[in-house]
């Protein structure tokens, strides 16, 4: 058990590596273009031009370049931004990190309820009308782009049928801290759940619908059967038991790829303060070092939580324990 | 065993035909078959593989569901009629009065949970027994399958057990709640030699053990001639012939029964 | 005995047909193709339409203009329907060939730039989709055939690729490439190139693409055919070109739709950032983007 565990964390740290070189690489080292012109903005003045270069080492080999960069980012966390009169970029993403946090992580909750609910319901009733509906739905659900969904629910809540009844409740755009006050935060973030749940429900309602319906056809589940169990804690507890397995190592990593930034286009649409809107902002205005710093992070984010999700396998999957 | 066996046979399956409807045919996989079983009988039910013995164990189980099979005659269970009767009754009477054991032992446990787990399952759907009493249960049974180290055995994953010892995991299972009929479809056939010889002394044992009548579905003469009484022999849907194991090894009167006699290693 | 060149009948004939044949019995997938064969035709169609149907150009802000409905001169912009009537708001759906589905912001016909953009984002992302298929099939083969450090190597980089989020892998691509003219040697790719969204798309989604392809490909090294092949003498890059390929193209086959749905997603995804297709060019993207407020 120890074993694989540090196994892995080598690994991370290798494809830490790996990654922190690649974004370096396609920010700094993409052929015919001045690094320093991207740094400093749109019509820099010649002399910040120098400063950029003296202070990112742009005068000296590219190892050292990536030396210099990584210690602005993870050591001495003063990478500043040049088109945001130096603002320091490490602390503005650590306060944007908790409302992407929390916009995930309620999606997270609705998604993964309504897709299990969704999917052993059409896998109960496999071949019926019922079955159909639900992954009909589902693929509709995976075909809508969240930032479509969310600017015609923002239309109609905040726009066309604001003032009516079934709507009035719903607040501005924005975003409200927790501890400020929980009802405010919940009033302002529970249709962008629903906005960004709806692909999450639509694919993983038929993932684990397509698992379910695979892992019928197993002998446990016959064996299941012959011992007399009532059919729901056939298909509760030996089946979906057996399939979450996938479902598990899958939600890992969408919620990680979520948090790291696939949630941009939802906190865009509902103007919601997270790590992606930042990020957004930092494209309008041409803001290098913020971008690069985000998408460092948010990868450094997703491998390890994507570390956590093999450690969590190593406990869902008795298996996989011993094969090492 | 119960009274009931002197006045009915323990299983009494009559004019049995299974059938399977592809595109708006029917495709007959059983027919006609007839035969009874006694208290602590061991009835071997021999063909080759096509020949219908699994589908007719999944029919004496009740496991048969599929949209577009048909199934008809009568299956009378200590004189209760089976086929036909409401899933929750006849689930009551799975795993407890008729229980079964598979062919591949690897697969047919639920890979997430521990064999002690499964086991304990069976006890508790059945009867009411608290997590402590079901486990000190699984452990005897465990123990009295010739499991070596119950205890810590049952705290296993199917798949850190080999294969003869999933196999006596998966006999103390289905014996868990003294079934009265064991189906035992195919049980040494995944298994090695050696081991296979262990199984079917255990089984065996257990009808005087537990008292159990016991089906035993195989391709194997061999198997059939060290431990069945009766033996049916299938061919192609239909009992071509039925008799105790001694006559029908003796003299057999189908061509297929000498057929398959004649094709066992001397 | 190998002096065989002609490949095509031998190796695909039986699987396509049946293919074939198995897509016109299933009702639903041929009336998806249909819908998706009209939608790509109206969008293969759109200066047409603009040009002689519409009659507009979808291309320059109209706020000013008027149009003719019903033999009367109607502003583009019309006033808000707020009680003060403040501002102007664009035209709404007219049910006329002109602005038919009414005007966007800066007065153009969105009908017309529905299409326009249809033609962008259908050509992003079935080029998009044919490129990643290309790249990955290329990686995954090497990988899967070659094996050893090769394999290593390639499959980490994948690893590597495929940890960094879909979206900010494109959008660190896109700013680096739009924020200046990219140089690669002689050639200058400018930064409304299409070409740039589709190779930054077609890029992303390589390590997606590229597992499936290894994992067949490995499977299929040990198939007898190739074994048998390779006992015969066959060079490599032959077994490569004539067993391993056309095996292969089913994989990718059945990957290009879904990779070509991911692609559109993404292409507007990346429009709706505005780091796509850029101003004035319209694409589904952009379109959704116009809506906004």
């Amino acid at each position: 058990m120890i074993l694989p565990l540090l196994r892995r964390m080598g690994q991370t740290v290798f494809v830490l590596f790996g990654i922190s070189a690649l974004v370096f690489a396609v920010f700094f080292a993409t052929p015919g273009a001045d690094p320093t012109a991207r740094i400093a903005g749109r019509n820099a003045a010649p002399q910040t031009m120098e400063k950029v270069r003296k202070e990112y080492g742009f005068d000296r080999p590219l190892p050292v370049q990536y030396a210099i960069m990584m210690k602005k980012l993870f050591i001495t966390r003063d990478l500043a931004s040049y088109a945001n009169r130096g603002e320091l970029v490490v602390p503005e993403i650590m306060r944007a990190a908790p409302v992407t946090l929390s916009l995930v992580t309620g999606a997270a909750i609705i998604w993964v309820v309504l897709s299990i609910g969704m999917g052993v319901l059409a896998a109960a009733c496999k071949g019926s009308w019922i079955d159909r509906l639900l992954m009909m739905v589902g693929l509709i659900g995976i075909s809508i782009p969240v930032f479509w969904l969310g600017q015609v629910v923002n239309l109609i809540t905040q726009n066309r049928y604001h003032d009516t009844w079934l709507f009035s409740w719903v607040p501005g755009l924005g975003y409200v801290p927790f501890t400020q006050s929980p009802l405010a935060w919940f009033r302002a973030l529970v249709i962008p759940w629903c906005v960004l749940a709806v692909m999450f429900v639509g694919i993983y309602s038929r993932i684990l619908r397509a698992d379910l319906v695979a892992t019928m056809g197993e002998d446990f589940m016959r064996t299941a059967r012959a011992k007399g169990l009532s059919p729901s804690r056939v298909l509760l507890r030996h089946g979906l038991r057996t399939a979450l397995i996938t479902f598990v190592s899958l939600f890992g990593m969408d919620f990680a790829q979520l948090v790291g930034g696939g949630a941009l286009l939802t906190e865009v649409v509902f103007g919601l303060p997270g790590v992606g809107r930042l990020t957004y902002q930092a494209l309008n205005s041409l803001d290098l070092p913020l971008i690069m710093a985000t998408v460092m992070y948010s990868a450094v984010f997703v491998v390890l939580a994507n570390a956590v999700v093999d450690a969590a396998y190593l406990f869902l999957d008795p298996r996989v324990r011993d094969v090492h | 065993m119960s009274t009931d066996t002197h006045s009915h046979p323990l299983l009494d399956v009559r004019d049995l035909c299974i059938s399977f409807t592809s595109r708006g045919q029917s495709i007959p996989i059983v027919e006609n078959m007839s035969f009874s079983m006694a208290g602590r009988e061991i009835l071997g039910l021999v063909g080759e593989s096509g020949s219908g013995k699994s589908v007719t164990a999944m029919a004496l189980m009740g496991l048969i569901d599929a949209p577009g099979v048909t199934i008809t005659g009568s299956v009378r269970f200590k004189g209760q009629e089976i086929l036909g009767l409401p899933a929750r009754e006849f689930r009551a009477l799975r795993g407890r009065e008729i229980a079964m054991i598979f062919q591949d032992p690897m697969t047919a446990f639920t890979p997430v949970y521990t064999i002690g787990w499964q086991i304990d399952e069976q006890l508790r759907v059945h009867n009411k027994f608290s997590r402590k009493q079901a486990r000190t249960r699984t452990i005897e049974l465990l123990a009295e399958m010739g499991v070596p180290d119950p205890a810590n055995t049952a705290n296993r994953y199917p798949h850190q057990l080999s294969g003869g010892l999933r196999q006596r995991a998966m006999i103390a299972m289905a014996l868990s709640c003294n079934p009265s009929v064991l189906i035992a479809d195919e049980p040494t056939t995944a298994l090695d030699v050696t081991v296979q010889a262990q199984i079917l002394d255990l089984m065996r044992k257990l009808r005087t053990t537990h008292g159990s009548s016991i089906l035993l579905i195989t391709h194997d003469m061999g198997v059939v001639a060290e431990t069945c009484d009766r033996t049916l022999v299938l061919y192609s849907g239909r009992v071509a012939e039925e008799g105790t194991t001694q006559d029908l090894f003796a003299h057999p009167q189908h061509p297929y029964t000498a057929a398959l006699l004649a094709s066992i290693p001397p | 005995m190998m002096t065989k060149p002609s490949d095509t009948p031998r190796t695909s004939a039986g699987p396509w047909q049946s293919a074939l044949r198995s897509l016109l019995r299933n009702r639903s997938a041929l009336a998806s193709l249909a819908v998706l064969g009209l939608i790509v035709l109206a969008c293969l169609c759109a200066p047409f339409y603009a040009r002689h149907i519409a009659h507009v150009d979808p291309f320059v802000s109209n706020v000013a203009g008027t149009i003719m409905l019903d033999g009367q001169e109607t502003d583009i912009m019309q006033p808000n329907d707020n009680p003060l009537h403040l501002g102007l708001s664009p035209i709404g759906p007219t049910g006329h060939t002109t602005y038919l589905l009414g005007a966007d912001s800066q007065g153009r016909d969105i009908m017309a730039r529905l299409l326009y953009g249809g033609r962008n984002s259908l050509l992003i992302s079935f080029s998009a989709a044919v490129l990643c298929l290309i790249m990955a099939g290329a990686v995954g083969i090497v990988a899967g055939f070659f094996g050893g450090i090769t394999d290593m190597v390639l499959c980490r980089l994948m690893d590597i690729m495929w940890a960094v989020p879909v979206y900010l892998f494109a959008i660190s691509l896109s700013i680096v490439t739009i924020t200046s003219n990219l140089r690669i040697g002689p050639f200058v790719i400018e930064a409304d190139n299409l070409l740039i969204p589709i190779v930054i798309i077609a890029l992303v989604y390589v390590p997606y693409a590229a597992r499936p392809v290894r994992g067949r490909v490995i499977a299929l090294r040990q198939a007898e055919f190739v074994t048998a092949a390779r006992c015969l003498g066959v060079p490599r890059w032959r077994i490569v070109l004539h067993d391993i390929l056309p095996n292969v193209s089913t994989t990718l086959v059945v990957m290009g739709p879904l990779l070509m749905a991911m692609a559109l997603l993404a292409e507007s995804a990346l429009s709706f950032l505005s780091i796509g297709v850029q101003a004035p060019a319209a694409s589904w993207g952009t379109i959704i983007l116009d809506g906004e407020g």
